[in-house]
């Protein structure tokens, strides 16, 4: 077995310290904008200021240039001593200048691999790869910056033969229950491309299927981002080499036109930045109202303002209101031109023992991950998609925290693990997991409703004590209550000011009330549906939880990978005999629970039953 | 509902439990009167540092109560715990009722530890821990403890499966 330093690829160098200066210059230039303002002034009003000037250009222009020849120092320096190795039972990776650092990582204990490039990245073929392990508290990921498309696919075909080598010998000698317990549905493992023989989970390859099978009814057809995608491609960019020889794709599929342009219309972030944007508008416009008329307060209470002068105001109102619906348009459209190329060449397939997704038109991204790390599937719908009869099919994984800022977009898009499908029909849930996870096909079904106590305590809940809607009428009233004792014991005088105060203050509490009628019917609304879609269901294998509402969410993992569960009942609920059941799986950083309120004692108890580990039989 | 977990922690934890807690509310206490009693001090005609001290007295009397009177018995009594063949299994929370299985083969690794107070009682605290959190078992005899520690790795060593 070859072990020998392997470099990351020379654009470290230079990609990387233009990288880096960037944000130096920028950092600069924002810290000393000010200073440099100032000597601009002063100089450019004397005699000698062309002189002066060009002095200071030069003086700046020097310093850039002297910086970047240290940051492109530093970074050949530190080019030297970064390199890989694969050794023969783990992954190793140094680097460092004065404190050298070793990680290592045996193969077996990687979860996942990623692969990502920016823009720049992209048009020079190099990429970042990093490595996910579950681990530490901080679980941080092993970055392999700059590293050819070439470089970095082997790497990656690499790591996973050589984790599947790790992991064969002691499935060999030991039966794992579940690989036992679905032969048909287990993975075609490829070993190594040298040795080229088949071996899955105990079960040669015969089940899986022999030539790539492109299904045709969702999204075959591709969409127009992806002839973006195939251009890249093509030209590949500057060091990106040849393509790689992987396995054969057992399956795979694309996004729609249609599909790719409503994930992201109905993509909700988006929405809610320009939410935000209006919201914090409206506070900037408020607060110039009163700049730009002091005196509008008694512009108002004065009963005898102008006609014109109110015009005059309401105009003013009205273009900024409408120039700033247009700015949050212009904002809610970006964000769906930028989802829209981010799930641009979206791809996602099944090879062998793994799963691989790639999407980006601009920053690429490949995720992949082998199936016996997935944690769980996760189908999600948010309110608008649930009423389109759509949904967001993920998978959890083991997240580690990203080590570097950059990312921090690509991670919030992909949250819970790895998205495999952004929009997708709920019909064709199924069809989607028997091509790309058949391991996860056999979803329970016999599902465990809500005790029926839930439902009333369930309103009591979230209407009352967590209900927004409930406590701001609460406000409203003892408002209201507030100004009517005031009236009554003469606190307020006959001016014209207190009158219009009171009658203000009505108005507000009025408004209030109806806000939280509003939000009150809209907690109960989600309460009901809540009840009504809520439940659990166990089989053998498996177990799926759903929790339902405006949005729904439905996760189902393998009992294998439930780490501990618990039951937790407060005396509420031992009254009511009902208990809150909580799983808890690795997915994520550090972890996640999923967990479903008031099912009945009887239902939880039989749960932690199931929850015990049994031997396999024989 | 199911019963409980047959096994008990040793009855000393009661007291550990006390001391630590008198511990905790004493340094409180005293952070909340020290600045107090300055400026009463400083400034004897007020009344407010006075009212203000009688009020943490008060509280730090109903705490002391609360938590060494009172809740140490019914904490013992509702912490059990069961360590069988595949599976740990925790019974505890006085107003919250959890109950927790802990499959061993998930298990990553275990730990006793002795704290101070711990070792002053012959103590010692298990902690085992898997992929999504770690669950402590905090009163055991020295000897049991290492016993159920060596027990739990044992167990947690047979795991073929891993996250």
């Amino acid at each position: 077995m070859e072990e020998q330093r392997q470099r990351v690829h020379h654009s470290y160098i230079w990609l990387g310290s233009l990288r880096s200066l960037g944000w130096l210059l920028f950092v600069l230039i924002i810290g000393s904008f000010s200073s440099l303002a100032s000597l601009f002034a002063t100089f450019t009003s004397g005699p000698q200021s062309v002189l002066a000037l060009a002095l200071i250009l030069g003086l700046v222009i020097g310093g850039v240039i002297v910086l970047f020849g240290l940051v492109v120092g530093i970074h050949a320096w530190a080019y030297r001593h970064l390199w890989y190795e694969l050794g023969p039972e783990e992954f190793s990776l140094y680097s460092g200048i004065f404190t050298k650092k070793r990680m290592h990582v045996p193969y077996a204990k990687i979860q996942s691999v990623d692969q990502k490039a920016s823009l720049i990245q992209r048009i020079f073929g190099v990429c970042n790869i990093s490595i996910d392990t579950a681990g530490g508290a901080t679980n941080n990921a092993i970055l392999v910056p700059y590293l050819t498309k070439q470089q970095a696919d082997t790497l990656r075909l690499s790591l996973y033969t050589r984790k599947q080598q790790a992991a064969a010998p002691a499935q060999a000698t030991t039966e794992v229950p579940v690989a036992a317990a679905a032969p048909g549905a287990s993975p075609a493992v490829m070993a190594n491309g040298t040795a080229g023989a088949a071996v899955a989970n105990g079960t040669v390859s015969a089940a899986a299927p022999s030539a790539p099978v492109i299904p045709g009814a969702s999204g075959a057809q591709g969409n127009i981002l992806d002839t973006g995608e195939v251009v890249w491609d093509q030209v590949g960019g500057i060091f990106a080499g040849d393509m790689v020889n992987h396995e054969p794709v057992s399956f795979e599929y694309r996004l729609s036109n249609k599909e790719l342009i409503l994930t992201g219309l109905s993509n909700s972030s988006g929405f809610v930045v320009a939410v935000i944007v209006v919201l914090v508008g409206l506070a900037q416009l408020i607060s110039g109202a009163f700049d730009i008329f002091p005196e509008s307060g008694e512009l108002i209470t004065g009963t005898l303002a102008t006609s014109s002068e109110i015009f005059g105001l309401e105009a003013v109102i009205a273009v900024s209101a409408l120039a700033l619906l247009v700015v949050a348009l212009v904002v809610w459209l970006l964000s769906v031109l930028n989802a829209c190329l981010s799930y641009g060449g979206f791809h996602a397939r099944r090879r062998g023992g793994r799963i691989e997704i790639e999407r980006g038109l601009l920053q690429h991204q490949t995720q992949s991950v082998s199936i016996d790390r997935i944690q769980s599937v996760i189908v999600k719908q948010t309110f608008v998609r649930k009423l389109m009869g759509y949904c967001e099919l993920s998978l959890g994984k083991v997240d580690a925290a990203s080590p570097e800022e950059q990312s921090n977009q690509g991670r919030s898009l992909a949250q819970n693990g790895i998205v495999i499908h952004p929009f997708l029909k709920k019909a064709s849930v199924q069809e989607i997991l028997d091509g790309l996870v058949p391991e996860f096909a056999d979803i329970p079904t016999d599902e465990q409703k809500l005790a029926k106590a839930a439902l009333r305590r369930g309103l009591i809940r979230r209407c009352l004590w967590q209900g927004g809607g409930f406590w701001i009428l609460v406000v409203a009233v003892l408002l209201l209550a507030g100004v009517s004792f005031a009236q009554s014991e003469g606190i307020f005088s006959a001016t014209v000011e207190d009158l219009m105060a009171v009658y203000y203050l009505t108005i507000a509490a009025y408004l209030l009330i109806g806000l939280g009628v509003l939000l009150l019917v809209l907690d109960a609304v989600r309460t009901v549906l809540w009840y009504r879609e809520s439940s659990f269901a166990v089989n053998r294998r498996f177990m799926r939880l759903a929790n339902g509402g405006l949005s729904t969410e439905s996760i189902t993992f393998p009992r294998v990978k439930i780490q501990y569960g618990f039951t937790k009942a407060n005396p509420l609920q031992r009254r009511a005999k009902t208990a809150t059941i909580n799983a808890c799986t690795a997915a994520g950083v550090g972890g996640s629970t999923a967990s479903l309120v008031d099912v009945t004692e009887a239902a939880a108890s039989t749960w932690l039953e199931w929850l015990k580990p049994r031997r396999p039989q024989g | 509902m199911q019963p409980l977990p047959s096994q008990q922690l040793n009855p000393k934890i009661k007291a550990v439990w006390r001391i630590n807690d008198a511990i905790w509310i004493i340094v409180c206490y005293l952070i909340c009167m020290v600045p107090c009693a300055i400026v009463a001090a400083a400034e004897p005609g007020d009344k407010w540092p006075l009212l203000l001290m009688i009020i943490f007295t008060v509280l730090f009397a109903v705490l002391l109560i609360l938590f060494l009177v009172i809740l140490p018995p019914v904490r013992y009594a509702r912490w059990s715990y069961q360590l069988s063949e595949d599976y740990l299994d925790i019974a505890r929370g006085i107003f919250w009722r959890k109950r927790f299985i802990i499959p061993f083969i998930r298990v990553q690794n275990t730990d006793s530890r002795q704290g101070p107070i711990l070792r002053a009682f012959g103590l010692s605290s298990v902690t085992v821990s898997d992929a999504a959190g770690s669950h402590e078992i905090p009163g055991l005899d020295s000897a049991e403890a290492e016993a159920l520690r060596d027990k739990a790795a044992e167990l947690a060593r047979l795991a073929r499966e891993d996250v």
